[in-house]
C-alpha cells in the first residue's frame, strides 16, 4: 500500500506527526542540573519598527511607584502594572552612526549591538543567537523567528545601496547570516505543528518517519566521505550541512515519544490586525508547548519599508504632551510620521500608533498571564521584551530606547515597575537577559557589564 | 619592495580616477586576498587561478539541475518559491564563499526532494495537488500591465485594483473535474457590492462566483476543465470604476504656476484645496478627507474613495478527480518493470541512471548499492515508496547540492575532466552537463576538444543560462524584469511592466548578438543598432517595423544602441521624477570599467529634493561636488559621465530640455582629458578605454569561477586574459574562449588541513 496524500506537502519532514505534538521529554533534553520539575525560561524581544515619541514615553515615578506614561497606558488597561519592569534611557552606541544607514544599523545592530558594514553583510552574532546556540538544543526548535511583513534572510539592496537583510531581520546566527524569518501563521504553525489534520494512522506515521531518518543517514554518509576530498575553508561549509543534518533528524526524532501538546486548530491568517493576533497566540503556543525557548517577533520591518501599511483603524486623539486634541485619522504609515519634526499632527500618529502597539503587546503579555503552568502562570517563566531600533525616531538614535519587560524570569526578575538607567548599555542589559538563560558570554557588542 | 610597488599601484589608479579610489569591498569570511600587482605586468606569466570555495547550487541552476536530471516534465515553477533568496556578493549569486547552509536552506531543500521523488513515483491516477501561492504568481490587465501588489499590511497576500488576473504557469495537467479553492479576501472601501471572481483556464471563464467576504475565507468549486496544460487564473470583476481620491484639482504638474491662496503644490501638482473640518461644510456627496502620502497635507472636501480590491493568499487546485492522470515523467524513468523484473532490480536500474545526472559525475564504490538499499528500507512497504526515499536522497545529497572539486592540495592542480564538465555547463548553461558533455568527460577528452565543445554550448539553446544568469546579474536585466521601477506616471505616461521588459530585452538581445555573431566586444558600448519590438520602438519613439524584436539600424537616430544608451539602465539609475547624474555615473564606473567608487565621506546630506526648481539645472545644483574638495576626487569621474547621458530621462528617453524646462548641456570630460558632448561621443570614449575590456573579464571570471576578481588586485590577470583574447581586437567571444581556456578555469589550488 503507498502511503499517499493527496496534497504535495509544505513541511514533508513533519508529515508523520499526528493531531498533537509531542513534548520532548527525554532525559537528555533536560538541561543540566536543572531539576525536572523545575520550568524553563522563555524569552521573547519583540520588535516594534521606527521608535516611539519619547516625552509621551518615559513614566513618571520610579520602581513600583510607577505610573505609566500616555503611551505605555495601554498596559494597565490590561492590568499588568506589575508585571512589567520599564527600563528608560538605555542606549545602543553601536549603532548611532549618522548616515543613511540609519534604519539599516538600528535593526541589525539591535540585539547583536554591533556596527554593521554596508558593502557586504557584516553584523554580530545576536543575543537571542547566543543563547539559542548555547540552550536552544534542550527543544525542537532552537528558537524560532516570526514577523508579519516579508522580507527573509536575502541580500537585495534596499535604499541607498544597504543590503534588505538589515532592514529585515533581528536574529543573526553568524556574523554574515540572517536568520530569516516566518510571517504567516499558517507556515508557522505547520512548522510547529505540520501533520494536524493529516488522518495518517500511528503505523504509517512511524513509517514515514523511519524512512525521512534513512534519507539523513544516507546523506550524512555523503557529506562525512567528502570531507575527505575538501580543504579547509571547504570543510567548514560541509559542517554546516552536517550540522543542519543532524538539527533536522532531532526535530523529527524529538517529535516521537512523550507527552502530547494540543495545538487547536491552525490559524486562517487574514489582515495584519488578524495576523498578528494569530502570530501571538502562536507565540504562547509554542511556549506552552516548549517547542522553543528563544523567540524573535518582528512586528514589521524598519524604516520607510512600511510605506504600504496604513493604520487606517487608529484616530490619533493626543497632542505631543499628552492632552487630548480633535481627533484626526492615522493616515500616513509609521516611517513617515516617524520623521516627526515636533508637528503636532505627525506627533499625534506616531503616538497613535506607538500606543496601539503597546496595547497589542499588553494582549500578548496578557495571554501568557492567563495561561497556567505549574503552580504559577507561564509569564512567570518568560522574559518578554518590547523595543525598537530607537528611541526618538525623528532624530534616528538609539538611544533613550524603549524597553518593557514583561514577566519574572522564573522569579530571577521580579518586576520593577519603572527603573531609569539614563546612559546605560543596552548590551549590558541584553547581556543580563542572557545571564537569567544561565548563558555566560565573554562579550557582546559593546557590552563592558551586566544592567541587572 | 612589496610596499613600494603596492603605493605605486594605488598612486597610478589614484591617478587615473582624479583622486577617487575605488574600494574593494571586503571578502566574505574565509576567502583569501591575491596580493597587489605589479605596475607592469608580465603577460607571460602564468595566472593562479587562487583558492575558490566550494559552490552551491543557485536556487536557479537548483531548477535548472533538477530538471535536467530527470526529464522536462518535471515540474519546476513552484519548486524553490519557499527557498532563501540567493546571496549576492561581487554582484553575483555564485560565490562560493557567500554561499552558506543555514536551517531554512536545509529544511526547504528536504521538502522540495521529498516533493520531486513524490511527484516523479506518482502513479497514473493518482490525483496531484498543485498551490498557487499568489506571492509567486504574476497577474496583469487587458494592456499587459502587472497590477498586482504587494500590501505590507497583509502579508502573504497580492491584491489587484481593478479588472485583473492572477495565473500560475502551471495548472490543471489534462482534460478532467478539479476542485478548485480560493482563499483570500475583499476589502471594500465606500462600496456594498462584492466582487466577481471567474476562474479561468487559459482565456476561457470555467466558473463566476460571487466573493464578498471581508475576513479571509475559502471558497470551493468544482469545475471541468477542458484544456489541460491551459494555465489557471483567478480574475477580479469590478462593477465600478476605482478612483484615487484627491481633493478637488485640477492636475496641472507644473507647479510654479499655481495660484491663489487655496492652491498648494503637492508631489509636483496643483491643487485647489476646499478647507474643511468636518463633512457638513463640503458640497453634495464630498466629504471632509485628509491628505494622503501623495497629496497636500492637511484637511479638505474630496469625493470618498471607492475601491474594491481582492486579496488573495493562495488558489489550490486538486485533480483531476475524474479521469485519471498520467504521469509522463513516471513513464520515462521506470526503463523497467519491477513487476517483471523484480523491485530490488529495477530500482537499482533506475537509480543507476538518475544519481550520476543529479550527481554530474560517475556513481563511486558503493554509492549505487547504499541507494538500492535505501530503495529497499524495510518501512517501505512498496516500489514507489521506496523511491521515492531513495530520489529524495539523491537530490537532498552534498553531490547534488554542492559543485565538488577536490580542494585538499596546496598546489596548483589541473581539473579533472569531470570537474571542468561541471564548471563549463554551469558557466555556459546554468546547469549541469549533459550526457554528451559527461560522455566527454569520462573518455577524458574533453580538454583535447575544448574550443569546439565551448562553441557547440554557446550555440546550444541552453545558453540562455548564461544570459540570465550573467547578464541578468551584471546587467540587472533579472531585476527590470521582476521589479517594476517607481515612476511618476504623471511625468513619464507609458511606462510600465511590458516596457520595462522589453528594455530588458533589448539588452540580451544586444550580448546575444555580440556573442553569437562574434562582434568585437566594444560593440557593447558603441553599436550603432540595437533590439526592439514595437512597443520599445514607440516608446522611444523610434520609426516603425515589425511587431516583434528585430535589429533596428540606428545610424542618425537620436540614440545609439550600446549599453549607455539602453533605456534599462539608464532607467535603473534614475529616481522616481528625474534623472540621477550621479546615479548613472556611479553605476558606469562600478559596472563597465569595474572601479566602483568609494562611499561618501560621513555627514554628508544625502539626495536632492524630488521636486525640481526650475531654472536651477541639476548641472548647477551638482556644482557643490566639484567646488568641496571632500567630493570632487570622485565626483569628477561620476558627474561627467552622468551628464553625458543626461540626454536621456528618468525612463530612458530622449529629450533636450532637462526637468526644469532648461535645455540641455550634455557636454562633458573624462579624467584623461577627452572632451565628450552627448551619450554617443562619451561611449565612443568609453569604448576606447582598456578598462572596459579587462572589466568584462573580470565580471565573467567572478560570475565564472566562483570567487572574487578586482580590477587592481587581479590586474595583471585580467590584462593578460584580454591580451590573449586579442587585445584591442577582442570579441566576446574571444574573451570567453580565453577565459574558459586559460590556467584561471581549467586548474585550481586548493588546501591541505
Amino acid at each position: 500500500m503507498t502511503d499517499t496524500t493527496k496534497s504535495i506537502p509544505r513541511r514533508a519532514f513533519l508529515r508523520g506527526l499526528g493531531t498533537a505534538i509531542a513534548l520532548p521529554a527525554l532525559e537528555a533534553m533536560i538541561p543540566r542540573g536543572a531539576r525536572a520539575d523545575a520550568a524553563p525560561l522563555r524569552v521573547l524581544y519583540y520588535y516594534v519598527p521606527n521608535g516611539v515619541y519619547v516625552p509621551a514615553w518615559t513614566p513618571s515615578g520610579v520602581g513600583n511607584a510607577w505610573s505609566p506614561s500616555p503611551t505605555l497606558a495601554p498596559l494597565a488597561t490590561w492590568g499588568l502594572t506589575n508585571d512589567v519592569t520599564v527600563v528608560t534611557g538605555l542606549r545602543n552606541d553601536p549603532v548611532n552612526i549618522q548616515d543613511n544607514g540609519a534604519h539599516f544599523r538600528g535593526t541589525a545592530g539591535l540585539l547583536s549591538a554591533r556596527t554593521i558594514v554596508k558593502e557586504h553583510i557584516q553584523n554580530g552574532i545576536s543575543a537571542d543567537q547566543v543563547a539559542a546556540q548555547a540552550i536552544g538544543g534542550e527543544t525542537i526548535f532552537r528558537s524560532l523567528q516570526v514577523g508579519l511583513a516579508a522580507g527573509g534572510a536575502g541580500t537585495g539592496l534596499c535604499g541607498a545601496q544597504w543590503p534588505c537583510a538589515y532592514l529585515t531581520n533581528i536574529s543573526w546566527s553568524s556574523d554574515t547570516t540572517p536568520m530569516g524569518k516566518e510571517i504567516s501563521p499558517r507556515a508557522v504553525f505547520d512548522r510547529l505543528f505540520a501533520g494536524q489534520g493529516q488522518q495518517a494512522s500511528q503505523d504509517a506515521r512511524d513509517r514515514r518517519r523511519a524512512l525521512d531518518l534513512s534519507v539523513l543517514d544516507f546523506v550524512r554518509g555523503d557529506a562525512t566521505r567528502l570531507m575527505a576530498r575538501l580543504g579547509r575553508t571547504d570543510r567548514a561549509r560541509m559542517d554546516e550541512y552536517l550540522t543542519e543534518v543532524r538539527e533536522l533528524e532531532r526535530r523529527i526524532m524529538g517529535s516521537s515519544s512523550g507527552d502530547m501538546c494540543d495545538a487547536g486548530d491552525p490559524p486562517p491568517g487574514g489582515t495584519l490586525q488578524e495576523r498578528l493576533e494569530q502570530m501571538q497566540d502562536l507565540m504562547v503556543l509554542a511556549f506552552r508547548c516548549d517547542l522553543t525557548r528563544i523567540a524573535t517577533f518582528m512586528t514589521l520591518n524598519a524604516g520607510a519599508s512600511d510605506y504600504n501599511t496604513v493604520y487606517s483603524w487608529l484616530t490619533a486623539t493626543q497632542a505631543p504632551d499628552g492632552s487630548p486634541i480633535t481627533p484626526i485619522p492615522v493616515t500616513e504609515p509609521k516611517h513617515a510620521n516617524s520623521h516627526h519634526q515636533e508637528l503636532v499632527e505627525r506627533v499625534a500618529q506616531l503616538q497613535a500608533i506607538a500606543t496601539w502597539e503597546v496595547e497589542r503587546f499588553g494582549r500578548l503579555v496578557s495571554a501568557l498571564k492567563n495561561t497556567p503552568e505549574g503552580t504559577g502562570t507561564l509569564l512567570d517563566n518568560c522574559l518578554v521584551v518590547f523595543t525598537s531600533e530607537y528611541g526618538d525616531p525623528n532624530s534616528h538614535t538609539a538611544i533613550d530606547m524603549p524597553c518593557i519587560v514583561a514577566g519574572s524570569g522564573c522569579g530571577q526578575l521580579p518586576p520593577r515597575g519603572h527603573v531609569p538607567a539614563p546612559g546605560a548599555k543596552w548590551s549590558n542589559f541584553l547581556r543580563s537577559m542572557l545571564a537569567f538563560q544561565g548563558v555566560t558570554v565573554a562579550e557582546l557588542g559593546d557590552s563592558d557589564g551586566m544592567l541587572f | 619592495m612589496e610596499d613600494l610597488v603596492t603605493t605605486l599601484t594605488r598612486a597610478a589608479l589614484v591617478l587615473a580616477l582624479s583622486g577617487c579610489q575605488g574600494v574593494v569591498s571586503a571578502p566574505p569570511p574565509y576567502e583569501q586576498l591575491p596580493p597587489p600587482p605589479p605596475a607592469m605586468c608580465d603577460l607571460e606569466a602564468p595566472l593562479d587561478p587562487g583558492v575558490p570555495a566550494i559552490r552551491r547550487l543557485s536556487n536557479v541552476e537548483y531548477t535548472r539541475s533538477v530538471r535536467d536530471a530527470l526529464g522536462p516534465e518535471v515540474a519546476t515553477d513552484t519548486l524553490t518559491s519557499a527557498f532563501p533568496p540567493d546571496e549576492i556578493a561581487y554582484g553575483f549569486d555564485s560565490i562560493g564563499a557567500s554561499q552558506r547552509i543555514t536551517a531554512a536552506h536545509f529544511e526547504r531543500y528536504f521538502d522540495a526532494a521529498s516533493t520531486i521523488a513524490t511527484e516523479a513515483m506518482r502513479r497514473p491516477g493518482e490525483p496531484i495537488a498543485l498551490t498557487v501561492e499568489v506571492e509567486d504568481a504574476g497577474a496583469f490587465d487587458a494592456y499587459g500591465n502587472d497590477i498586482l501588489r504587494n500590501d505590507a499590511a497583509y502579508p502573504g497576500h497580492r491584491y489587484f485594483i481593478g479588472n485583473g488576473t492572477t495565473a500560475s504557469e502551471r495548472a490543471a495537467i489534462a482534460e478532467g473535474t478539479y476542485e478548485v479553492d480560493i482563499i483570500g479576501f475583499v476589502h471594500l472601501e465606500n462600496l456594498t457590492e462584492g466582487a466577481d471572481l471567474r476562474i479561468l483556464e487559459g482565456d476561457l471563464q470555467v466558473d463566476q462566483v460571487a466573493f464578498d467576504s471581508p475576513a479571509s475565507s475559502t471558497i470551493t468549486r468544482t469545475v471541468h476543465l477542458i484544456h489541460g496544460f491551459e494555465p489557471l487564473g483567478i480574475q477580479l470583476v469590478n462593477r465600478a470604476s476605482t478612483e484615487q481620491s484627491l481633493p478637488r484639482a485640477d492636475t496641472r504638474s507644473d507647479c510654479v504656476e499655481c495660484a491663489g491662496p487655496d492652491e498648494v503644490c503637492a508631489a509636483e501638482r496643483c491643487y485647489s484645496l476646499s478647507a474643511c473640518a468636518v463633512d457638513a461644510e463640503c458640497a453634495e456627496g464630498e466629504r471632509c478627507l485628509s491628505g494622503t502620502p501623495n497629496a497636500p497635507a492637511g484637511t479638505f472636501c474630496s469625493l470618498p474613495r471607492t475601491r474594491r480590491t481582492l486579496y488573495l493568499d493562495r488558489f489550490e487546485v486538486r485533480g483531476p478527480l475524474e479521469p485519471p492522470v498520467p504521469n509522463p515523467l513516471r513513464e520515462r524513468l521506470l526503463v523497467c518493470d519491477p513487476d517483471v523484473v523484480g523491485r530490488e532490480a529495477c530500482s537499482r536500474e533506475i537509480l543507476a541512471l538518475v544519481a550520476p545526472r543529479a550527481w554530474r559525475r560517475p556513481l563511486e564504490g558503493d554509492e549505487l548499492d547504499r541507494l538500492t538499499a535505501l530503495a529497499m528500507h524495510p518501512a517501505a512497504l512498496d516500489f514507489e515508496t521506496g523511491m521515492r526515499t531513495a530520489l529524495s536522497a539523491v537530490f537532498l545529497s552534498p553531490s547534488f547540492l554542492f559543485r565538488v572539486e577536490d580542494s585538499t592540495q596546496d598546489s596548483l592542480r589541473p581539473l579533472s575532466q569531470p570537474e571542468v564538465a561541471t564548471r563549463l555547463s554551469y558557466l555556459l548553461w546554468g546547469t549541469g552537463p549533459d550526457r554528451a558533455l559527461l560522455d566527454l568527460a569520462e573518455r577524458g577528452q574533453l580538454l583535447d576538444r575544448l574550443p569546439a565543445e565551448v562553441d557547440r554550448m554557446l550555440d546550444d539553446e541552453r545558453a540562455v543560462g548564461l544570459i540570465d544568469g550573467f547578464v541578468g546579474q551584471w546587467l540587472a536585466t533579472r531585476l527590470l524584469r521582476r521589479e517594476l521601477l517607481d515612476r511618476d506616471p504623471t511625468l513619464y505616461p507609458g511606462y510600465d511592466a511590458t516596457v520595462q521588459a522589453a528594455m530588458a530585452e533589448e539588452i540580451e538581445r544586444l550580448f546575444t548578438h555580440v556573442l553569437a555573431e562574434d562582434r568585437p566586444l566594444t560593440e557593447l558600448l558603441s553599436a550603432n543598432y540595437g533590439f526592439m519590438n514595437d512597443r520599445l520602438r514607440e516608446f522611444y519613439d523610434l520609426p516603425g517595423g515589425g511587431a516583434d524584436f528585430e535589429r533596428v539600424d540606428l545610424t542618425g537616430a537620436h540614440r545609439g544602441g550600446g549599453l549607455l544608451m539602453s533605456g534599462g539602465l539608464l532607467a535603473l539609475n534614475s529616481h522616481r521624477a528625474r534623472t540621477s547624474i550621479v546615479g548613472r555615473g556611479a553605476w558606469v564606473l562600478a559596472n563597465l570599467l569595474c572601479e566602483p567608487p568609494p562611499d561618501p565621506p560621513d555627514n554628508v546630506e544625502f539626495g536632492l529634493p524630488d521636486r525640481v526648481d526650475p531654472g536651477a539645472t541639476l548641472r548647477d545644483r551638482m556644482e557643490q561636488h566639484r567646488s568641496d574638495p571632500a567630493c570632487r576626487g570622485c565626483h569628477q569621474a561620476m558627474d561627467n559621465i552622468g551628464f553625458g547621458l543626461e540626454e536621456y530621462d528618468a525612463v530612458g528617453r530622449f529629450r533636450t530640455t532637462d526637468e526644469g524646462g532648461n535645455v540641455l548641456d550634455a557636454t562633458g570630460e573624462l579624467p584623461d582629458g577627452t572632451t565628450f558632448d552627448g551619450a554617443e561621443e562619451l561611449a565612443a570614449a568609453l569604448s576606447f578605454d582598456p578598462r572596459f575590456a579587462r572589466c568584462v573579464s573580470q565580471r565573467l571570471l567572478t560570475y565564472g569561477t566562483g570567487r572574487a576578481y578586482f580590477a587592481d588586485t587581479d590586474r595583471c590577470a585580467l590584462e593578460t586574459l584580454v591580451e590573449r583574447a586579442g587585445g584591442e581586437d577582442a570579441t566576446l567571444r574571444s574573451l570567453l574562449h580565453a577565459m574558459i581556456e586559460s590556467e584561471l578555469f581549467l586548474t585550481r589550488r586548493g588546501e591541505s588541513l
